[in-house]
């Protein structure tokens, strides 16, 4: 053992000290201990220790336990993460440190929304959240899209470009920043693996109106598709099934939505309440072949609507001073409207029956109101010292 | 006048040695290195797959921007002749305590990297 040999005693010296009178012992050389060629050498520094392997490993386990303790911190410290807590209807979903929802989205099991800077997607199922994008500006109020296989939002990347699309796919958790969608003006809308989204690629930023084009895009395959393009057509763009809608300004402003599969055009009425006064698009969603859209007035009174495109036939859905939301998912469409002692999440089945409570908000303020299947979420902001998030109750069936 | 010898200053330098014991304990530690960063390049092009993540290393950002074979190429590389070189040294201290340490990083980056991979 080459230690060892270097600590024995040296030649001329008794006990390890030197002899009275006997020159100096020479001292060994200064590198390090040669080891011994030889069988017995080998044997002795190759046999297997069993406690190295277990110092080794004490080693790296340690390491790994403060790369575990790294993480954990960073997750304790994060600003994204929601409060989720399951309650008899459903989800309470609070943005913590007084971040307030600036658009939301449901499908299925998926709810995505942008909170500050985050963009976040809540799977309602297993009550678990996760961070799909940062913003690094937080400008953008454009709702996330999603859909049962992706969600789809955007980014603001500084600077004067816009804004770019990133897209994330629930089934391998990869995310990505599409490639040439320049000029995006409105936020995306997606079903199922295809999205759609409203762009001006030839848009300087000087301020120049140019042709905005209804762009689609198939995610898991590629491939564009120019659905319309035009200096009059504008956002916002919606998506259902094989049908994509756009708005198209002009007078009288309307709505147009083409089906990919069949190419039929519709084209719908907009900005005029049931009086015959003008007023302003707060809201529209698009389920099947209805489409449902919501007016404001000047003086705070507003006006849901429903429109078959096949039959042609336009219904007034609810009217009333401060309504918010306005979403559809099959015959289901939801909205919220003032009530004694706070706001009601109002639900109506267009196939027939009455308006019915959904559930009843008694403080804050409904900014949103959305369906899917028998869920519905509306986004409460109630100021910093109350409740700000989402919550959710199941639909009676 | 008898000169006194000069006092060898043997028990400083023998400090510096490693036995077979901790000779074990540094081949182990270097296998579990050249793991951890097999294991710490493939969670790294997962990661950047996914789309979740950036090569905050300059090096390694311009290896992978050259190809993942290169990059590849480069850090098993680079780690492999600094296993071999530690070993070479395995008889000093220092390689092992420079084993001890570079194990534990890799360590505690592979850790983070599953933890916050199966956090997504």
């Amino acid at each position: 053992m080459p230690a060892s040999t270097a600590s024995g005693p040296t030649p001329g010296t008794l006990g390890g000290g030197p002899a009275p009178g006997a020159p100096a012992p020479v001292a060994p050389p200064l590198g390090p201990p040669r080891e011994p060629a030889g069988a017995g050498a080998a044997a002795g520094g190759r046999r297997f220790r069993p406690g190295a392997l277990v110092v080794a490993l004490a080693v790296l386990l340690v390491g790994a336990a403060a790369g575990a303790g790294m993480f954990a911190l960073e997750q304790a410290s994060v600003t994204w993460r929601p409060h989720a807590t399951r309650i008899a209807t459903g989800w309470r979903i609070a943005c913590p440190h007084g971040l307030v929802i600036h658009g939301a989205s449901i499908s299925g099991d998926h709810l995505a929304w942008v909170s500050g800077p985050y963009t976040v997607v809540f799977d309602l199922t297993r009550g678990r959240s996760r961070l799909l994008g940062i913003a690094r500006e937080s400008t953008a109020a454009a709702a996330p899209a999603v859909s049962e296989q992706y969600a789809a939002w955007l980014e603001e990347t500084g600077g004067a470009g816009s804004p770019s699309i990133w897209s994330y796919r629930f089934s391998t958790s990869a995310r990505r920043r599409l490639a040439s969608t320049p000029g995006v003006v409105w936020a995306p809308a997606l079903s199922g693996a295809t999205l759609v989204w409203a762009g001006r690629p030839g848009d300087s930023g000087a301020g120049t109106p140019l042709s905005t084009a209804i762009t689609t895009r198939d995610l898991s395959r590629g491939g564009d598709r120019v659905v319309a393009q035009g200096p009059s057509v504008d956002g916002p763009v919606l998506m259902d099934g094989m049908r994509i809608g756009w708005f198209v300004s002009g007078r009288p402003p309307h709505y147009d939505v083409r089906d990919l599969a069949g190419g039929q055009l519709w084209s719908v009425d907009l900005a005029m309440l049931a009086s015959g006064a003008w007023a302003d698009l707060m809201g529209i969603d698009l389920s099947g072949t209805t489409l449902v859209w919501r007016l404001q007035a000047a003086d705070g009174t507003g006006e849901i609507f429903a429109a078959d495109l096949i039959g042609g036939t336009t219904q007034p859905v609810a009217s009333g001073p401060g309504l918010s939301g306005g979403s559809i998912d099959g015959d289901v469409v939801v909205w919220a409207q003032p009530a004694v002692g706070g706001t009601s999440i109002m639900c109506r089945r267009l196939s027939g029956g009455s308006p019915f409570v959904v559930a009843t908000v008694a403080t804050g303020r409904v900014t949103d109101v959305l369906v899917s299947g028998d869920t519905v979420a509306w986004i409460d902001e109630s100021g910093p010292s109350g409740f700000n998030g989402i919550e959710t109750a199941r639909l009676a069936q | 006048m008898i000169a006194e010898a000069p006092t060898p200053r043997r028990s400083r330098i023998r400090r510096v040695y490693v036995g077979p014991f901790g000779q074990q304990v540094l081949a182990y530690l270097l296998a579990g290195l050249w793991l951890l960063n097999v294991a710490d390049l493939l969670l790294t092009e997962y990661a950047l797959w996914l789309g979740f993540a950036t090569e905050s290393n300059d090096v390694m950002r311009y290896f992978l921007h050259v190809g993942t074979l290169t990059a590849a190429v480069f850090k098993i590389g680079i780690v492999t002749v600094g296993a071999l070189v530690l070993w070479r040294l395995r008889r000093y201290r220092a390689a092992l305590f420079a084993a001890v340490v570079l194990a534990g990083i890799f360590a505690a980056v592979v850790a983070y990297q599953v933890f916050w991979l199966t956090s997504l």
